[in-house]
């Protein structure tokens, strides 16, 4: 595999982000801290991996601001104080997260609509199941739950440990038929399929996991949160597109990992840290997010035309 | 002048959707008696010209091939500057109007720029720019926004002119003038191109980029219009105003028989979207329906509505 100097681009932001945030604030970056910061990460961690999935196939899940938000809602609200309670409702949500995210395949795949028109369908629907599950915010989470999601074993926090399962799946990911196949089809559908691979099931398997994570996003803000929200997860639908292309993911697909994804967030994260820290109101943080999201956007596009002015003349 | 079977043939999904506005309609009215009565009526007929203006930028946008999620807070931004800059007075309505529409037109050729000139997916573009909008609102009235809109302002959106509504002129004028330009102008022929195949449009001479740019303009400028209107219908301006206009200025359009793939559509079609919607969205506390399942509700018109304008 080669090594594009542009692909270190996301880890200096992260390490400049970093050290000033450390300059600013001298002190503050610890064990304690990092633990904080996983786990305020890591739902748009697993939203990301999932959004990463689905851009590698060129397309985009809006959907999981609705899905979010439905297994959100659920969770803060319907579950038993029980563990099996807790064990049993919790590896529901993760099924109805699949199991959603599997509808939007079906639609794009069978149905054959654009992926952004499919997902803004379901997403309006799924938003509107949230709002009748939890017409506002509010939350009744058994404490056991969240104990155990935001434990710290041995100093560790579990936020951590699921982070780096995160990045160790994505590696794992890569090298099987599945992944390899993700990855060629957002760089040429029709070689894909011309090789031989079934691309409708590809499909269907990538929005399905973007659901599934989505799902688990929702669930582990349940704990962070230790409440529920009927939009909680209209936000993670710009942050997630965002930290996947900070990350390095193409939106033209083929192109990117979830490994950068994750380094996206956090510098989505300290991006926000450094803001709160200079003194500006967290009402102006969508401006911010939205702003960046165009830069690097219009950045990578730029450099691209860029390029491919510079071939076209070679 | 082309024959009838002709202009069935050309014009079927817009008739469709006419045809459908008009059984809902009289369906409800069998149901629920009150519904068709002149005061009812009036009051459908000043919420269906709302969500047309609004959509009307939409329709060009979605003809070319794209799509404006920016619209829902380009909406609020104009309603709340509206009450914020007047104080809720008529004084400085004058000026402040046409720097209010002029303000939400940057907005749209920002949006064109980035879409046209630097690449930028639309629904990436625009979604960006509604969370810049919705944070720069935030930040601006720090979260307590309101306000009342300024009596004139009122006025043109529910009163009326003879027995006609100010706001539904408004929009009879703007559809003969989108009508026209749509069928009749070269810029109206250029869009169909560039939503059918952007290199046929390059090559038949259509400036892609430039064009692709000016129906952003347009949407953000009646996003703006439909937004002023909109405060002047209910008389105050509150945060997230807009957000229902995300959902519905697409299914209008699409309603309307334009498909998202670009390249077809008109706006009279809009026209009848509007009114189905705005049928459904009166019919929904006929029904005892929670304002929450709106959104269920939305999603699968406009799903049956992807579908329906695909097939014919």
């Amino acid at each position: 595999m080669k090594l594009q100097p542009r692909s270190f681009i996301p880890y200096i932001i992260l390490i400049a982000l970093i050290v000033s945030t450390s300059a600013l604030q001298p002190n503050i970056v610890s064990l304690d801290w990092l633990g904080i910061k996983t786990n305020t990460i890591l739902p748009l961690a697993l939203a990301t991996a999932g959004q990463t999935l689905v851009l590698f196939t060129g397309g985009i899940d809006l959907s999981i601001g609705g899905i979010i938000s439905v297994t959100n809602s659920l969770e803060a609200t319907r579950m038993s104080n029980s563990v099996e309670g807790v064990v049993l409702f919790t590896l529901g949500m993760l099924l109805l997260g699949l199991l959603l995210g599997a509808v939007n395949g079906i639609i794009i795949v069978r149905v054959g609509l654009q992926p952004f028109i499919a997902t803004l369908v379901t997403w309006s629907i799924y938003g509107g199941l949230a709002l009748w599950i939890l017409p506002t915010d509010r939350g009744n989470v058994p404490q056991g739950f969240i104990d155990v999601l935001l434990a710290h074993p041995a100093g560790i926090p579990v936020s951590l440990m699921l982070l780096v399962v995160l990045g160790l799946f994505w590696l794992y990911l890569k090298k099987t038929p599945l992944g390899k196949s993700i990855l060629s089809l957002g760089s040429n559908a029709k070689a894909s399929y011309l090789s031989g691979i079934n691309v409708n099931r590809v499909r269907l398997t990538v929005y399905a996991l973007s659901g599934f994570f989505a799902a688990t996003a929702g669930i582990y803000r349940t704990a962070q949160v230790a409440s529920g929200s009927p939009t909680a997860g209209n936000n993670f639908i710009l942050l997630s597109v965002s930290a996947a292309v900070i990350g390095g993911t193409s939106l033209a697909g083929g192109k990117g990992s979830i490994i950068g994804g994750i380094i996206g967030v956090c510098v989505l994260k300290l991006i926000g840290d450094l803001l709160v820290f200079s003194g500006v109101s967290s009402h102006w943080a969508a401006l911010f997010q939205g702003l960046l999201l165009i830069f690097i956007i219009a950045f990578v596009s730029i450099t691209e035309q860029v390029k491919r002015r510079r071939e076209g003349l070679l | 002048m082309k024959s009838l079977p002709a202009f069935y043939r050309s014009n079927r999904a817009i008739l469709l959707a006419y045809a459908g506005a008009l059984l809902i309609f009289i369906v409800i009215t069998i149901i629920s008696p009150g519904f068709a009565g002149p005061r009812h009526i009036r009051i459908l007929l000043i919420d269906a010209s709302v969500i047309g203006l609004i959509a009307l930028g939409q329709t060009f946008v979605i003809i070319t091939g794209g799509i404006d999620v920016s619209i829902p807070w380009t909406v609020s931004c104009a309603a709340i500057f509206l009450t914020l800059f007047t104080g809720g007075h008529d004084a400085h309505l004058w000026y402040i109007v046409p720097l209010l529409l002029l303000g939400t037109t940057f907005i749209g050729l920002l949006n064109g720029l980035g879409i046209a000139y630097l690449d930028i997916p639309p629904i990436i573009m625009t979604l960006g720019m509604n969370s810049i909008l919705l944070g720069g609102m935030l930040g601006i009235t720090g979260g307590r926004p309101g306000g009342e809109a300024p009596p004139f302002v009122q006025l043109v959106a529910n009163g009326n002119l003879g027995p006609i509504p100010y706001i539904v002129i408004i929009w009879i004028v703007l559809i003969i003038i989108s009508t026209v330009v749509l069928r009749k102008t070269a810029f109206g022929r250029q869009l169909y191109f560039l939503g059918s195949s952007e290199s046929v449009a390059l090559f038949s001479g259509v400036n892609v980029r430039f064009t692709k740019m000016l129906v952003y303009c347009l949407s953000g400028f009646t996003a703006g219009l439909g937004g002023i209107l909109l405060a002047g219908r209910i008389g105050q301006s509150y945060l997230g105003m807009g957000d229902p206009y995300l959902f519905q200025s697409v299914i209008v359009v699409i309603i309307g028989g334009a498909s998202v793939l670009g390249g077809s559509g008109q706006y009279i079609g809009t026209v009848a979207g509007a009114f189905i919607l705005t049928i459904i969205n009166g019919l929904l506390p006929v029904f005892n329906i929670p304002s929450s399942a709106q959104q269920i509700v939305y999603g699968f018109v406009l799903f049956f509505a992807v579908l329906l304008t695909s097939v014919f």
